[in-house]
């Protein structure tokens, strides 16, 4: 049945199949054509208008790359789909799931961020452990002196000259907490001075540090490991797991 | 890999409707086989709305990830699977339009001359589908400049009446009665026109060349 709104309303149509409408009038329209057929035909002929819109531009290939880049992202996306139902039904429970789902993906987000800053940190150390062992190595002066403990054993890389040192370890514990490993440079008058703390790798069979020395390696003349309070202690008062005379 | 084991590999003429049955078991084949028949007006469709060709590649590949992963969800009394897989295309464009509150895209004239960009050679559809749409962006481009502007920017920019008038500058009012002409000439074209003929193609690339040397959108 026409009522005298089907003027007023058939003048929108054309924009409300656009989604053109501002929302009061389209509350409007949909309303009316919830409760007029001869709005509703007259709809379908712009629907199919619209439709048609979204194939008018003139057909364009993308670049070969696109095909295999999405080639390559079949797997991955089939495994993340979930369990989402499909689109189109519910879409206010849809929504709320949805907002659900991004708080969980955010929440995670923000876990991995911060276990990948400290896997970066750890990363970053290994790095610097690697580096220094290798730049260590290609030195045609240093040296290589095997220490040794009980169950325990490892190597120390040095070069006489330089203020540094790379200590590789296996067989280390891991500590209980409030405990850390320290090295120590044992001086010809026989006192010591610290090398550093450090931590055995939990993930790893061998457990790397750089010594940083107060002074030319070359100047000491021995080299240890104790077991000592998390921060280290300013003499050794810990068991001494590892030694060695440079 | 979920390749469903021992099917066929799809042949050219097999219906979208098969495909997409055998992409929501997985079929690859069957998937990229839709991709190369209707890429070329995914793509067409996003750089028309985006008006840059990366944008453009990451939502027809965000379009067609989508099939793969819900083609369960295509239901064939809706509408063919290409309408669906553009209304895909358009509403991923207009989050990415919203989302990054871009400017209104170029003309179409002016991304034919994007880089990686080439005409599509394969003529997706049947030829009869093929001459309506062209009877259509035919009709299209006859508008008046100012009724073309206001359809073009409300379905691929998804801006309303009152937002197209304050972009533009013109009385509500104005932009409102250019779109209900606009709409109503297009109407007119595809519910009545016959298909256009190679006269009226020639006389397309007549209005195209002349509107891109006024410079015209």
């Amino acid at each position: 049945m026409r009522s005298e709104d089907c003027d007023r309303i058939e003048r929108m149509l054309g924009a409300y199949a656009l989604e053109a409408l501002d929302l009061d009038e389209q509350t409007a329209v949909r309303a009316h054509l919830a409760s007029c057929e001869s709005c509703q035909a007259a709809l379908e002929g712009y629907r199919a208008v619209a439709d048609a819109l979204l194939m008018a531009p003139t057909p364009l290939l993308p670049s070969p790359r696109l095909r295999s880049r999405l080639i390559s992202r079949l797997d991955r996306a089939r495994r993340s789909r979930g369990g989402l139902a499909t689109p189109g039904y519910l879409p206010r429970l849809a929504l709320a799931v949805g907002m659900a789902a991004l708080l969980l993906v955010n929440l995670s987000l923000l876990w991995q961020v911060r276990s990948l800053r400290v896997e970066q940190a750890r990363v970053a150390q290994d790095l610097q452990v690697d580096q220094t062992a290798l730049s260590l190595a290609s030195y045609p002066s240093t040296q290589v002196v095997l220490l040794e403990g009980e169950s325990v054993g490892g190597t120390f890389l040095y070069e006489p000259e330089r203020r540094f040192a790379v200590l590789h370890m296996w067989g280390l514990d891991p500590l209980e907490s409030g405990q850390e490993y320290q090295a120590w440079l044992v001086r010809p008058d026989g006192s010591r001075v610290s090398g550093g703390v450090f931590a055995a790798d939990p993930n790893s069979l061998f457990t790397s540090a750089v010594l940083n020395t107060p002074g030319p390696v070359g100047e000491f003349s021995g080299l240890g490991v104790t077991v000592e309070p998390a921060g280290g202690s300013l003499t050794p008062t810990g068991p001494r797991v590892l030694s060695a005379d440079l | 890999m979920s390749r469903a084991s021992g099917s066929e590999p799809p042949s050219s003429d097999m219906a979208d409707s098969d495909l997409v049955q055998r992409v929501a078991q997985g079929d690859r084949n069957a998937f990229l086989a839709l991709y190369d028949r209707h890429v070329a007006r995914v793509y067409a469709l996003a750089a028309r709305m985006l008006g840059d060709r990366a944008s453009a590649e990451e939502v027809t590949q965000d379009s067609f990830l989508k099939v793969w992963t819900r083609a369960r969800a295509f239901t064939p009394s809706r509408g063919t699977l290409l309408s669906w897989l553009l209304t895909i295309t358009r509403n991923n464009a207009l989050d990415r339009i919203r989302l990054e509150s871009r400017r209104p895209a170029v003309s179409e004239a002016s991304l034919l001359d994007l880089e990686d960009g080439r005409p599509g050679l394969q003529a997706p559809g049947s030829g009869s589908e093929e001459a309506r749409w062209r009877t259509l962006r035919f009709a299209l481009a006859e508008l008046p400049d100012g009724q073309r502007q206001v359809i073009e920017l409300a379905y691929y920019h998804g801006l309303t009446h009152s937002q197209m008038s304050e972009i533009l500058g013109l009385p509500l009012g104005t932009v409102k009665t250019r779109i209900r002409l606009g709409m109503e000439r297009l109407r007119e074209a595809w519910m009545g026109e016959e298909p256009f003929d190679d006269r009226s193609e020639r006389a397309r690339t007549d209005v195209n060349q002349k509107r891109s040397k006024a410079g015209l959108p």
